[in-house]
């Protein structure tokens, strides 16, 4: 008797944490809710519940719910709940995870199902693309960054030079960041931004092709990765690697020591230009031609529709009817007819959207594999991060060899 | 030899005179010490329910996941899809994994330099701590507060200190002329800068040393003083003898904590592949190259170096341990 109660605490405190893992049963009577799955931060969190909130009052087909995952946490507790059953139905992938998830089935493919709902002709190639994996569909783009050069235009008027027009090569652009190149300024920087990748395409080159062949190793390539070891490691023209990550690219050309750098389209460099201590006139150049090809990196990312969603119309309805709302959201959208709506978001952009709207034209993602993260890995240790950095200045040797080495690993992976 | 009859058995003083038994008292002992002898059938001891809540959680969440660990390293398993069996495929497959022994480098060199540097640290800072100083215990909650901040957040701070642009050491450095090194961005800065990182923290290890100091007995460092013993005599011959115990628990903790480098290393990255670190490359193995099955065999594999470092440190245990023996030798 005396027993009982230690025993029932202990008994209790067997059960409770048990207890908690239990959830709530959906067992509500009406339409199915969907949970959305996203990496914003606590301000546009706030934005997206509103736009679900407005979702929600305007039909009875499905309800929406937000859960937001930190970003530096996001694959790895999306992974986790998918594998233990409980995956979000819809969710943000950026481009470079789609193949991995569709090819282990956890997406619903969209293709033949959601064009009567959203005009896929609106995307350009380069934003769809990534989100295609053999042919078939698996995400709806919700936002596109094609990457541009900005310029210090204060700087090119200083050295007599005429601002770029978007027809020029880079052979041109070397010559113009040597021209804007002296003692203690640098016409250009890079750590990594543009993708190496980049000059390959623009020689008629490719990493991977979009069958999945490993061609990183192939002339064109191999020309284009010359090139970018060649712009990276000029000391007349770019800032030496070194300096460049301690300083910061974005930092050095905010405080004018770089004439030039590249990145996305609705990066925020307008208004940090007008905030520094020496402002000067910020202009927006369309990233320059390689010799083959005209072709600049375009960042997206898609939501998808996880395959675990039993009422699949509801889903493609939720899908396709949040594609559109966030299309006018503050983001750049990735869509041809929305290109120019930079300029509302940010109005500082207004200056540059012809330029926004070319790039978005000429714009391309990587042909992404389901080993891409590992093929990330793979070309950044052995290719990209030695032929930015010179081999940590000992030299690269011959680039033919690096990248002959490089495809020999990339092949393992892919063909594992 | 015992006296079997119930009466002889010692009965409480009840006071200065022993009263005598009746027999209805004599008679309920002698049943109360035959159901003694009789065996019986005992019941189990509450005390097992009340831990049973901690081997409930051992084996749900430690034991059972490292079963299922060993049983996925034998497998190809995406995360996200169904796992297929491999064999010792993962483990042939590490054996010329580049990666994975470039990984294990970055670790033993960081564990190599930092782990000696951090007990030399944390004894020294306990040495100065251990003195009769205005403010010591503000001193030693100041020292010791590292100890108690999730790796985390301290990855987060030294993110900022380090940042090649805006951090706090290349603006100290600028500010007196000097262009500050690319810590996290240039792969020769990066171990450094881990290793300042770890030397930051040593506060951890201070807490114990200061125990230790206390132990030393003061009259052990009289004598020696006496004899003519300089203070570094006194520390070499006196002092750090008398601490080997706690040397040789904060070596063994050590080692295993450099091997188990992940949350700061997770935050603050490294140029060149130097801040990839053994658990990270285990840890985005299985999470973004999805590849759990592989990741698995990393982690056995490394559990296997562990084990083997921290018996090769026991097996030198006698020379940690003050004894007159080790005196003689």
């Amino acid at each position: 008797m005396r027993h009982r109660l230690p025993t029932a605490v202990a008994a209790l405190a067997l059960v409770l944490p048990l207890a908690a893992c239990g959830g709530d049963a959906d067992a509500e009577d009406g339409p199915p809710t969907f949970t959305v799955a996203t990496w914003a931060n606590e301000t546009e969190a706030d934005e997206l519940d509103a736009i679900l909130d407005g979702l929600n009052d305007a039909q009875d087909t499905y309800r929406l719910e937000q859960m937001v995952i930190p970003g530096g946490e996001y694959y790895t507790k999306l992974q986790t709940m998918i594998a233990g059953r409980q995956a979000p139905d819809l969710f943000w992938l950026s481009q470079e995870y789609v193949p991995a998830y569709a090819d282990n089935g956890t997406l619903t493919d969209l293709t033949g199902r959601v064009e009567d709902a959203i005009d896929l002709d609106d995307y350009p190639p380069g934003s769809l693309d990534p989100a295609t994996v053999g042919g078939a569909l698996y995400g709806l783009p919700w936002i596109g960054q094609p990457y541009v050069v900005y310029y210090n235009a204060d700087r090119f008027a200083e050295a007599d030079l005429a601002e770029p027009d978007g027809t020029w090569t880079w052979t041109e652009f070397r010559e113009v960041a040597r021209a804007l190149t002296d003692g203690t300024r640098y016409g250009y920087a890079t750590t990594g931004t543009p993708p190496v990748a980049l000059f390959a395409w623009g020689e008629g080159g490719d990493y991977v092709t979009a069958d999945g062949e490993v061609v990183v190793d192939s002339d064109a390539t191999v020309a284009g990765l010359e090139l970018a070891h060649a712009i990276a490691n000029d000391a007349t023209a770019t800032m030496p690697q070194g300096l460049a990550q301690s300083r910061g690219v974005e930092s050095a050309f905010v405080d004018g020591t770089v004439a030039m750098m590249v990145g996305g389209a609705a990066d925020d460099i307008e208004r940090k230009v007008a905030e520094s201590g020496d402002p000067f006139e910020v202009g927006m150049a369309v990233m320059p031609a390689g010799s083959v090809e005209h072709v600049t990196f375009n960042w997206t990312a898609s939501t998808v529709l996880s395959a675990t969603v039993t009422d699949t119309e509801a889903g493609l309805a939720a899908l396709t009817d949040l594609t559109h709302a966030m299309f006018d959201w503050k983001i750049p959208a990735p869509v041809s007819s929305r290109v120019g709506d930079i300029a509302d978001v940010n109005p500082q952009k207004a200056y540059a959207v012809d330029v926004v709207t070319r790039s978005a034209e000429i714009a391309r993602g990587f042909h992404n594999q389901p080993q891409q993260n590992e093929l990330g890995s793979v070309i950044w240790e052995q290719l990209e991060g030695p032929i930015l950095s010179d081999g940590d200045g000992r030299g690269v040797g011959d680039l033919a060899d690096l990248a002959a080495a490089t495809a020999a690993k990339m092949r393992e992976v892919v063909d594992r | 030899m015992p006296d079997p009859r119930p009466d002889a058995l010692p009965d409480a003083p009840t006071g200065p005179t022993r009263r005598t038994r009746t027999a209805h008292e004599r008679a309920t002992r002698a049943a109360e010490l035959a159901a003694a002898a009789a065996p019986r059938r005992r019941r189990p001891s509450p005390a097992y329910l009340y831990i049973a809540p901690w081997f409930v959680a051992f084996a749900l969440f430690a034991l059972v996941p490292m079963v299922m660990s060993l049983v996925m390293s034998l497998t190809d398993w995406p995360v996200i899809g169904s796992p297929t069996w491999r064999g010792l495929g993962n483990f042939t497959e590490l054996a010329r994994d580049a990666q994975f022994w470039k990984s294990l480098w970055v670790t033993v060199r960081f564990g190599v330099v930092s782990v000696p540097l951090g007990m030399a640290a944390a004894l020294t800072v306990a040495m100065v701590l251990n003195s009769n100083i205005r403010g010591l215990s503000l001193y030693r909650t100041i020292y010791y507060l590292p100890a108690v901040v999730s790796g985390v957040a301290v990855g987060l701070i030294w993110r900022w200190v380090l940042d090649p642009a805006a951090g706090l050491v290349n603006g100290a450095l600028a500010a007196v002329g000097v262009q500050g090194p690319g810590w996290l961005t240039d792969p020769a800065w990066v171990l450094p800068s881990y290793t300042m990182v770890a030397l930051w923290g040593a506060g951890g290890g201070m807490l114990t040393y200061l125990v230790a100091l206390n132990e030393v007995p003061r009259d052990l460092g009289e004598a020696a003083t006496l004899q003519g013993a300089g203070w570094w005599a006194r520390l070499w011959f006196v002092t750090l003898p008398l601490m080997r115990p706690i040397l040789f628990y904060n070596l063994v903790m050590g080692i295993i904590g450099a091997f188990k480098k992940f949350n700061d290393a997770y935050v603050l990255g490294g140029a060149g592949g130097e801040g990839n670190f053994l658990m990270l490359h285990i840890y985005r193995t299985a999470f973004e190259h999805f590849r759990m099955g592989y990741a698995s065999a990393m982690s056995w594999v490394f559990l296997v170096i562990v084990l083997a470092v921290t018996g090769l440190v026991f097996r030198f245990s006698d020379f940690w341990t003050f004894s007159r023996g080790n005196e003689e030798r």
